[in-house]
């Protein structure tokens, strides 16, 4: 039998646990391998992010190259590219169109490479959240972090998905309301504000919510309970 | 041994009225409670009172016995999983007791067992429908084995099936010596388990009587619980395949929407939805859309109002293909979790939003609200509301712009007995007036309403009509 009753890490005891076989050893070994290559995923993605701003204008290129090749391992691992290149072309037009406002045509070039670099720290990041599952950046950061801190950063990033889920649908329904949002009636700055009333308004208090509910689910579950935190073995 | 106790608890709200007034509830082991009430009275509040009394500035006591381990599910499992796959979600209570990795393993597997789950542990959790997310939710609480388990209205989110595995798992606790408390509208389905039952009115807890026990005939004799009890289990005695005659009732009114040789994949693009068939819906008709948690009804909802494009076959909507914002306000849609959408400071300047929108008399937000017995909340923030009223408020919303087709995604949902037949009335009023209505459901009910059913099964919808009960 197994007792858990006290809910008390020093008081469980364990009996009669099934003897993990061959095949499971596989698996927690599989796991362990993955959790080596996360490690050494973070690292890289966080030397390439601050690599961004810290190399040199003549080596962007190289580091264009890297974040190339990134971007096609995320894609190969079925990682969503058209919301990213959404992003980044709403963010090029916005930061290109207030550099050419403020400073005129000359400084444009100043302005792409200001944005490639934007880009390019950003990518690392997006390209470590795609390939790595937020269990295993959970376990790599709890080596280094502690455990509530690595678990609102895995939190955080496990949840973009469904923050950008929630979005769509919000943008949709109020899009069926009447709202003033679509595509074309973007075009006309007056109805900004409506996008952020609409779909950012909501959206905000969704977070607010989904965040209260996964600390109440996670305090529930004895999260706060004990200092130190064992880790799900398979990834 | 009393688990779990309340003695004269009162709490008050943020404007100083009181939520609970002299509430007393005693929880022995085994013993399973049922909570009713209306919508917004309290009850989910309850439930979190009893499992975290330190985040609530109440007065009166709340005692736990030290043995005691609470395990709780609250409304929307989406908001209480952490983890990407069904192994990790489960294993995080265990993580969080320092359980040892490799003794999680058998813990988990008996745990997913126990609800019904027999899927591998690395499934991704986003690939479950909203039944199974609810079942690994119960999962993740049972493999720390709680001896009081909180539940709040699971008959809202479960299909019939997912229903029958809970009380199955729940009578299993009971006869364990694990204590329920359940919070739920419809108590029927969970009868054979209910050792007390309790009104939560005006801020106490009360025994309820044999008169609350019963399911009140509402609307018409249309009861939700007498229709998704006696009708769930023998759809095919009450429905047959729908003939295509010529009645010139149909033929006369404005054929809206037709599907035909549709084939909709959904986003894992891994099942499919066929409809082989045309169907078709007419200005006046009210549609049931049935079939089990994740069958496809929100897809193939997303699918005829243009959010979504994921199919091959024909959409016709009006005479045209569908596409977001090009039918105006000849279009309602209420979608799942329709609290989403609410953003205005008051109920009235929610309501009225759409109208603006669209050009439409301000008067018709005031005659929904009526009709629904929303004007008390009419200047109250739309944020500040229950789950069941804040459904009430955007259905309200959709419903005075007074579309031509009305599209409900599991509209039900939530409503307790007070506003259920409010809301069927409002449909009867907009059907009667020449509009159309489509709602979803996970459980065949309100028979006596419908004009035809769309039924999915194994992955495929047919159009039935529907034979009404001579009673």
């Amino acid at each position: 039998m197994i007792d858990l009753k006290s809910a008390k890490p020093d008081k469980y005891t364990l009996t009669d646990v099934t003897p993990v076989d061959n095949a499971l050893n596989d698996a927690i070994l599989r796991s362990k391998q993955k959790l080596i290559l996360c490690s050494g995923a973070i690292v890289f993605s966080i030397v390439l992010s601050m690599s961004a701003f810290l190399v040199l204008q003549q080596h962007l290129g190289y580091l264009l190259l890297i974040n190339i090749c990134l971007l096609v391992h995320a894609w190969l691992c079925q990682a969503k590219l058209a919301p990213l290149i959404k992003l980044f072309m709403l963010q090029s037009l916005v930061t290109i169109g207030l550099y050419v406002l403020l400073y005129g045509q000359e400084r444009l070039f100043e302005a792409v490479i200001v944005v490639t670099r934007i880009i390019l720290v950003m990518l690392p990041s997006w390209w470590l959240a795609s390939t790595q599952s937020s269990h295993q950046i959970s376990q790599v950061l709890s080596l280094l972090l502690p455990t509530k801190w690595a678990f609102v950063v895995t939190t955080s990033i496990k949840v973009l998905p469904f923050i950008g889920q929630e979005a769509r649908d919000i943008y949709h329904i109020q899009c069926l309301r009447g709202a003033r949002i679509t595509p074309k009636a973007l075009m006309n700055p007056i109805n900004w504000f409506e996008l952020v009333k609409c779909v950012l308004f909501p959206l905000l208090i969704q977070l607010l919510s989904l965040s209260k509910h996964i600390a109440h689910s996670a305090n529930q579950r004895h999260f706060d309970k004990s200092s130190t935190h064992t880790h799900w073995p398979l990834n | 041994m009393t688990l779990l106790a309340l003695h004269q608890v009162e709490l008050q709200q943020v404007d100083s009225t009181y939520l609970y007034q002299n509430l007393n509830l005693q929880i022995n082991p085994g013993e399973c409670h049922c909570i009713i009430g209306a919508t917004g009275c309290g009850k989910t509040t309850l439930l979190q009172l009893m499992a975290m009394p330190n985040q609530f500035n109440y007065q009166g006591q709340i005692s736990h016995s030290p043995e005691l381990i609470i395990g709780m599910i609250m409304q929307d499992p989406h908001v209480q999983l952490v983890r990407e796959t069904i192994g990790a979600e489960v294993a995080f209570g265990l993580e969080n007791l320092s359980v040892p990795a490799a003794d999680m393993l058998p813990l988990v597997e008996q745990a997913l067992a126990k609800v019904g789950l027999a899927l591998p542990l690395n499934t991704a959790v986003s690939h479950l429908s909203l039944g199974q997310k609810y079942r690994l939710m119960l999962a993740a609480q049972l493999v720390f084995e709680p001896n009081l388990m909180l539940i709040d209205e699971p008959w809202a989110q479960l299909d019939n099936q997912g229903i029958n595995e809970l009380c199955k798992v729940l009578t299993d606790l009971l006869a364990a010596g694990v204590s329920v408390v359940i919070v739920e509208h419809n108590t029927a389905p969970f009868s054979e388990i209910i050792d007390f039952q309790w009104q939560l009115a005006l801020g106490e807890l009360l025994p309820a009587t044999q008169a609350l026990q019963a399911s009140d005939p509402v609307a018409d004799n249309i009861s939700r619980h007498s229709a998704s009890l006696s009708l769930s289990d023998n759809m095919p005695v009450n429905m047959t395949q729908l003939q295509h005659s010529n009645d010139p009732n149909v033929v006369q009114r404005n054929c809206l929407l037709t599907l035909s040789n549709l084939t909709i994949r959904y986003a894992n693009q891994m099942a499919t939805l066929h409809i082989n068939e045309t169907v078709s819906l007419h200005s006046g008709d009210i549609v049931g859309l049935f079939g089990e948690n994740g069958c496809g009804k929100t897809s193939l909802l997303n699918q005829i109002v243009g959010v979504s494009n994921e199919y091959k076959g024909h959409i016709s909507l009006f005479g045209k293909t569908p596409k977001l914002g090009i039918f105006g306000a000849n279009l309602g849609f209420l979608m799942q979790r329709p609290s989403r959408q609410l953003f205005e400071m008051t109920v009235l300047q929610e309501l009225e939003f759409s109208l603006k929108r669209f050009g439409l008399p301000l008067s018709n937000a005031q005659e929904i609200l009526t009709q629904l017995a929303l004007t008390p909340l009419a200047s109250h923030s739309p944020h500040k509301l229950s789950y069941g009223q804040q459904h009430l408020v955007a259905l309200a919303s959709v419903l005075c712009i007074k579309p031509k087709i009305l599209l409900l995604d599991d509209p039900f949902a939530g409503l307790d007995n007070h506003y259920f037949p409010l809301v069927i009335n409002a449909l009867k009023h907009f059907s009667e007036n020449g509009g159309a209505i489509v709602f979803s459901s996970h459980r065949p009910i309100l028979s006596s309403l419908l004009s035809k059913c769309w039924l999915i099964e194994q992955q495929h919808l047919t159009e039935h009509c529907v034979l009404k009960r001579a009673s």
